[in-house]
């Protein structure tokens, strides 16, 4: 009897021992049931900033894909627009008639929209484009095989969630990146400029124009607030970040748009009340008007509102503008409609 | 051996395994390590801009200056560099750092220094801006702050040393707009404090305060209305402003 307990008792204490031996390796272990995603690399020029990319929604191929596909597609809406309504490739993702701001470098971007009344990263602006902008009925994602589908591939979810949508966006937003404009290829010193367009260069780039304080070389945008003196009197829409902030500072300051593809986002300024780069050339030489909250950048010794520009130099800065065009941007094939 | 004792032993064997195993796995303790006590200090420096003693009002025009100027401040951007702390015995700690201030900014508006030897100093050095190092195109780390700070390669590259901009009302009252700007290795400015600071804990906290009214004040009278109130292309107004602010700083040590 007493050899019959013993060799009970041996073998389950033996049994233990193998259950805790294992049991450690198999905590460790990550359930693997999502489909195996393809990484991706976007191609940053060294004079960007880096891009930061959260770590709960890396870049995959399968992702920005998916990101793209929602992008054109309508069922994110209640109105039968897509984001693409608005941003179109043709018009570096902007729209002349809907005068939207362009998708361009956004990964760059810690506040968005003209009054910068969102803040954060991509996912936190899509989470207002999908939630409060177009009031996504994410029933209708559910609804669809297919998308049920292509959710589960990248994020392993059987129900598909607002974040979920959100998080393919931002990816999608994340390679909408210009960088290989004729500018690019002159600052890599690969392509010359023409000398109308190296003299309007001159003057973008010292205080003769003074575009640079606001619009930084690189990215062509400091991404800050500026009144630039379109309007002395700011009521509605006109108030710019003040109808944010609340702060009188703030009245009439606008966030400085990216220069990247201007030639291809009229109308200008945040009611697209100027159609052509000629008429903002024009207002910057001669238009500015004063207010309290008016940039000091603005107003300057003998150039008091106003650079003092020729014609020709005019012209000038208008043909270096024209070189921050990156048709590669626009016509990429990963940007295009599915 | 008999077969009772096979099993015995194998169910001691067994025993004593599973209650070191679960012994392991339960009250895993690590090794109590006595560390050394650290020899350096973790020294943080908060930006304070003032208007004399009385911290800075942003975007009031409610300064004047020695000229009689009054004036706003709206934007103060900086590189603080190359910090350097002198003992009593003339021997020095240098860190080679760069720190991009933006005291309008709660994440921007300090910064550490965590190497610090332990003991006492009686002197703290800095530069505002940046040593002749770095002071190139694409000299610092490609960053937004740092792209915005860049100073045209056709105005002489590098980076500008700190902004300053705001707005001051003319003879008629008429406000209008200043911006300091101070950039090329000639306008570097040397500040040098002498004060004494102690760190001997592993933390310890001080006060960079920047009078602003010092960039107009001495031992150069600046009048914005007589001077430039745009510095960038004039050198002269560069040369006053940079010596002005070389006693705008001043240091306090928090604990």
């Amino acid at each position: 009897m007493r050899l019959i307990l013993l060799k009970i008792t041996s073998v389950i204490l033996l049994a233990i021992l193998l259950f805790n031996c294992t049991k450690n390796s198999a905590e460790e272990m990550e359930p693997n049931t999502a489909t195996q995603l393809t990484p991706y690399a976007v191609n940053i020029p060294d004079y960007f900033p880096k891009m930061e990319i959260p770590a709960d929604n890396p870049l995959t191929v399968e992702g920005i894909s998916l990101g793209r596909q929602l992008y054109y597609d309508p069922i994110l809406s209640n109105n039968g627009n897509s984001c693409s309504t608005c941003h179109n490739s043709a018009e570096a993702f902007s729209s002349y008639s809907a005068n939207s701001l362009p998708h361009i470098n956004l990964a760059w971007n810690s506040t968005y929209l003209w009054d910068g009344h969102i803040n954060g990263t991509l996912e936190d602006i899509m989470k207002f484009e999908v939630e409060d902008f177009f009031q996504t009925d994410i029933s209708k994602l559910n609804n669809s095989s297919y998308y049920r589908s292509e959710f589960k591939k990248v994020f392993n979810v059987d129900v598909i969630t607002h974040k979920n949508v959100e998080y393919a966006l931002a990816q999608f937003f994340r390679v909408m990146v210009s960088s290989n404009s004729l500018y690019d290829k002159f600052y890599q010193h690969t392509a010359n400029f023409t000398p109308s367009q190296m003299n309007g260069f001159i003057t973008f780039i010292t205080e003769k124009g003074d575009c640079f304080h606001c619009h930084s070389v690189g990215l062509f945008t400091d991404n800050r607030f500026h009144n630039i003196g379109i309007d002395s009197v700011f009521t509605g829409v006109n108030a710019g970040r003040y109808n944010y902030t609340n702060n009188p500072s703030d009245l009439g300051l606008f966030k400085t748009p990216t220069l990247r593809n201007i030639e291809l986002t009229p109308p200008y300024m945040h009611d697209g009340r100027f159609q052509t780069l000629e008429e903002v050339v024009d207002f910057y030489n001669s238009g500015v008007k004063h207010s309290a909250t008016l940039d000091p950048i603005m107003t300057k010794g003998t150039k008091m509102f106003g650079l003092g520009l020729s014609a020709t130099d005019k012209q000038d800065l208008v043909a270096f503008l024209k070189t921050l065009t990156d048709t590669t941007f626009t016509k990429n094939p990963m940007l295009q409609q599915p | 051996m008999s077969t009772l004792n096979l099993y015995t032993r194998l169910f001691i064997i067994l025993f004593i395994t599973l209650t070191m195993s679960a012994c392991k796995k339960d009250t895993k303790v690590p090794d109590k390590v006595e560390e050394p006590e650290s020899t350096t200090s973790t020294v943080s420096f908060s930006f304070i801009p003032k208007n004399g003693t009385q911290a800075l009002l942003w975007d009031s025009i409610s300064n004047t200056n020695a000229a009689g100027n009054q004036f706003s401040v709206n934007t103060i951007n900086l590189y603080i560099s190359n910090v350097w702390l002198k003992h009593a015995d003339g021997s020095m700690f240098k860190s080679n750092q760069v720190f991009y201030i933006d005291p309008k900014i709660a994440s921007k508006s300090s910064f550490q220094l965590s190497d610090v030897p332990k003991g006492d100093y009686v002197e703290i050095q800095f530069l505002v801006g940046l040593d002749t190092i770095k002071n190139i195109d694409n000299g610092l780390e490609t960053t937004m702050d740092n792209l915005n700070m860049a100073w045209p390669t056709m105005m002489g590259g590098g980076y500008h040393f700190i902004k300053m901009e705001g707005h001051y009302l003319d003879g008629a009252s008429v406000s209008k707009g200043y911006a300091v700007h101070l950039g090329k290795n000639e306008n570097l400015v040397q500040v040098t404090i002498l004060n004494n600071l102690s760190f001997p804990n592993s933390s310890h906290q001080c006060s960079i305060s920047f009078n602003v009214n010092e960039a107009f004040t001495s031992p150069y009278l600046y009048d914005l209305n007589a001077e430039a109130n745009y510095t960038m292309s004039d050198s002269t107004a560069m040369s006053h402003i940079k010596t002005n602010l070389q006693d705008a700083f001043n240091i306090t040590q928090n604990n």
